[in-house]
């Protein structure tokens, strides 16, 4: 500060000044018993360790949101009101007092199919929180147990008919969401009904011989239930991590399975799918319905997914059929037809089971516009209609309209739940870990013994 | 108890021989007597006595030793109730950091130099500082917590300059709550005394300052056998020298 030439520079004088300025305050503060006051610096060079103590705490709690997210507000899915309405149409007008849905004012009487169907839809309500978990819930849920007789779905009022192939593997998938539902409750179901009732199924249903699923000595096998026995059990396999069932060795099933569609369902020439198959004039008929496409879509897309190295697709894909459906079923409109595009018959049942493809497919921009086209065209203030020829509200558009509103979020909880279950990576995938350690051992090596020379 | 500083524009104006001259004659009147080296760039303290133990200003300042660790008696006289505090060349020349530290304008150094007299008054009459001479931060702490202060220059050239540069920007905020007092020591230096005109015409801006900035002015005349004594501790001191220490210790206010 001090100069020891004649003249002391003018910045000396007043730093000096400044100082003596701020030491008159002090002194008065001194006098009445306080302490006087200091440049921040000297505090903080005199408490460096306090100092990084207490920014390293700031830079920290700064940065807490980086690693550990705040909880997402909590916001009311904008589909909750139409949830709320259409399960209260459901249960007043589509319920008896055993809790069990019939389809209509005409069909009073409650139907197995109608069960799997709500008992599926119930399952993902819960699974995606739009309903609050209660007895009456679970008792939707679980009545879908009701309904298997010798591990077989059977018809509800009659327990000797037993139910179609293609509900016989869409009860199994719906026991299977049931056990997810119910899951960490007292009332939960328990995985080994899943796997009879599959076991029983396969056992009664798939030939080995003829490599497809047909009612035993019958001579006509029917797309629909190749598509959902393929998506039922790839992703019960899936989920279990088994890879037979009884005998049968589940890839080469579904292998198998695929081979027989491409060889007894599909025309290359035409690029076609065919709803059945005739045995004894081993010809095929009847074009396939977007339900059957899309369930071979879904088998398709699960069966890869559970034996991605060993399952050969043969002439498409899960993305080629979906294309294949939105190019020739879905119009501008982002409605869903039941044959083609000139059809006028459209079923609120094809437009939740593409959405729902869609978001299984992760392809959510499709599904999103077929969800807003659904609400748009289907819904009405007490749910969903049937069809628009109908413009009927029954139980089964009621349920088909909640699928359609639900399978966004379920699509992710299941996708989710399935990659956790799938095997752990094979030492296939950790070559190129293993190769990038060796190379630096490897350099590490040549390092030391250079030093040493 | 009484704080007296004592202050100068430059060193070599007989500065710390006042302080110790003063704090020696009023020792010697039995009036309890503490004076602090705080002219921590130029201690001179040792030259007056012999110091065994090492414990200094600094080691207060610093907080590395308590203050009854740095305050000694004065061994010279044994009728004398004068106590010293001294400082070390040695140690701030050695110990960068610490030097660094108590150049800064931080305030805790006045802090603790007001520690320092609240802790004593009552044991002392009088409280003797001998500071930085110029514009040095801990010069200007001394400043602060005194009651009187003695500005000793000498008639050279630089001196007044420098001393009324002080004046103008410093003495005159302090003149307010003190006793200014300035000391002209009418030493000749090298190359004034063959210029008479030059010492008079210093001299008389000098004393033109003293009028206008300080309470009391005094001269003391050149003795040329002063240096590193206690007159007032000595069995045959400079009568002339120990007339002028009083006359200023007349000047100083009393409880």
């Amino acid at each position: 500060m001090k100069s020891r030439n004649n003249k002391t520079p003018d910045m000396e004088i007043e730093k000096a000044k400044d100082y003596l300025l701020d030491s008159q305050k002090n002194i008065e503060r001194l006098r009445r018993g306080k302490k006087p006051k200091r440049k921040i610096r000297f505090i903080i060079s005199e408490n460096k360790f306090f100092v990084f103590i207490l920014a390293s705490l700031v830079i920290f709690s700064a940065m807490i949101p980086l690693f550990i997210p705040n909880p997402p507000p909590v916001i009311a899915d904008p589909f909750q009101n139409t949830v709320d309405a259409t399960i209260y149409t459901i249960n007043s007008n589509f319920t008896n007092d055993n809790s069990l849905p019939f389809n209509s004012h005409v069909e009073t009487t409650p139907s197995s199919k109608l069960i799997i169907l709500s008992s599926l839809a119930h399952s993902l309500l819960k699974q995606t929180d739009f309903v609050p978990i209660n007895p009456d819930l679970f008792v939707r849920i679980n009545y879908i147990e009701a309904i298997i007789e010798n591990d077989s779905f059977v018809e509800y009022t009659n327990s000797s008919e037993v139910l179609s192939i293609d509900y016989q593997f869409l009860g199994i998938y719906s026991l299977l969401q049931a056990y997810h539902s119910t899951q960490g409750f007292e009332i939960a179901l328990d995985l080994q009904d899943v796997y009879s009732t599959i076991t029983k199924s396969l056992n009664k249903y798939y030939s080995e011989d003829l490599e497809m699923m047909l009612l035993p000595g019958s001579n006509v096998s029917y797309l629909i239930d190749q598509v959902i026995s393929m998506f039922t059990i790839a992703t019960f396999s899936i989920i279990t991590e088994v890879g037979s069932i009884g005998e049968l060795s589940i890839d080469s099933t579904l292998q198998n399975l695929l081979y027989s569609i491409t060889e007894n369902f599909y025309n290359e020439t035409t690029d076609r799918f065919y709803h059945k198959f005739d045995l004894t004039t081993n010809t095929s008929s009847d074009p396939a319905s977007v339900e059957e496409l899309v369930f071979l879509d879904l088998g398709l897309s699960k069966s890869d997914k559970r034996f991605p190295y060993e399952f050969d697709y043969t002439f498409f894909s899960p993305y080629s059929i979906h294309q294949k459906i939105s190019n020739e079923f879905v119009d501008d409109d982002w409605l869903v037809h039941n044959s083609s595009t000139a059809d006028t018959n459209l079923l609120i049942k094809n437009q939740a089971l593409f959405t729902l493809c869609s978001y299984m497919l992760r392809l959510s921009n499709v599904g999103d516009e077929l969800l807003n086209a659904t609400i748009e065209h289907f819904l009405t203030d007490d749910g969903f209609i049937n069809s628009f020829t109908e413009q009927e509200i029954t139980c089964e558009s009621c349920l088909y309209g909640l699928i359609a509103i639900a399978c966004e979020k379920w699509s992710s909880v299941q996708n989710i739940r399935e990659n956790e279950a799938l095997p752990s990576p094979t030492v296939d995938s950790s070559y190129p870990y293993l190769i990038s350690l060796i190379l630096i051992i490897f350099v590490l090596i040549r390092k030391r013994r250079k030093k040493k020379f | 108890m009484r704080t007296i500083c004592v202050h100068s524009y430059k060193g070599g104006t007989g500065k710390t021989t006042f302080l110790l001259n003063i704090a020696g004659s009023l020792a010697k009147n039995k009036k309890k007597t503490l004076a602090v080296d705080y002219d921590l760039r130029a201690p001179s303290f040792q030259s007056y006595f012999k110091l065994d133990k090492q414990s200094y200003l600094t080691d207060y300042l610093l907080e590395e030793a308590s203050l009854n660790k740095v305050i000694f008696p004065c061994e010279a006289s044994t009728d004398a109730r004068l106590d010293l505090i001294f400082s070390s060349m040695d140690f701030l020349k050695q110990h960068s950091k610490q030097r660094d530290k108590l150049s800064r304008d931080d305030a805790k150094f006045l802090a603790k130099l007001y520690t320092l007299q609240k802790s004593i008054d009552g044991n002392y009459d009088y409280l003797l500082i001998d500071t930085i001479p110029g514009f040095f931060y801990r010069s200007i702490d001394t400043m602060m917590v005194s009651d009187v202060i003695i500005v000793v220059a000498t008639p050279s050239t630089s001196n007044v300059l420098g001393i009324q540069e002080l004046c103008n920007n410093i003495y005159s905020m302090l003149k307010k709550d003190r006793k200014m007092i300035l000391m002209i020591n009418k030493i000749e230096e090298e190359g004034i005394e063959a210029d008479k005109e030059i010492f008079e015409k210093n001299l008389a801006t000098l004393k033109k300052i003293g009028k206008e900035y300080f309470n009391e002015m005094i001269e003391i005349p050149y003795f040329k056998i002063l240096s590193e004594r206690i007159h007032a501790f000595e069995k045959e001191p400079h009568k002339e020298f120990l007339n002028s220490i009083n006359k200023i210790i007349k000047l100083l206010p009393t409880d």
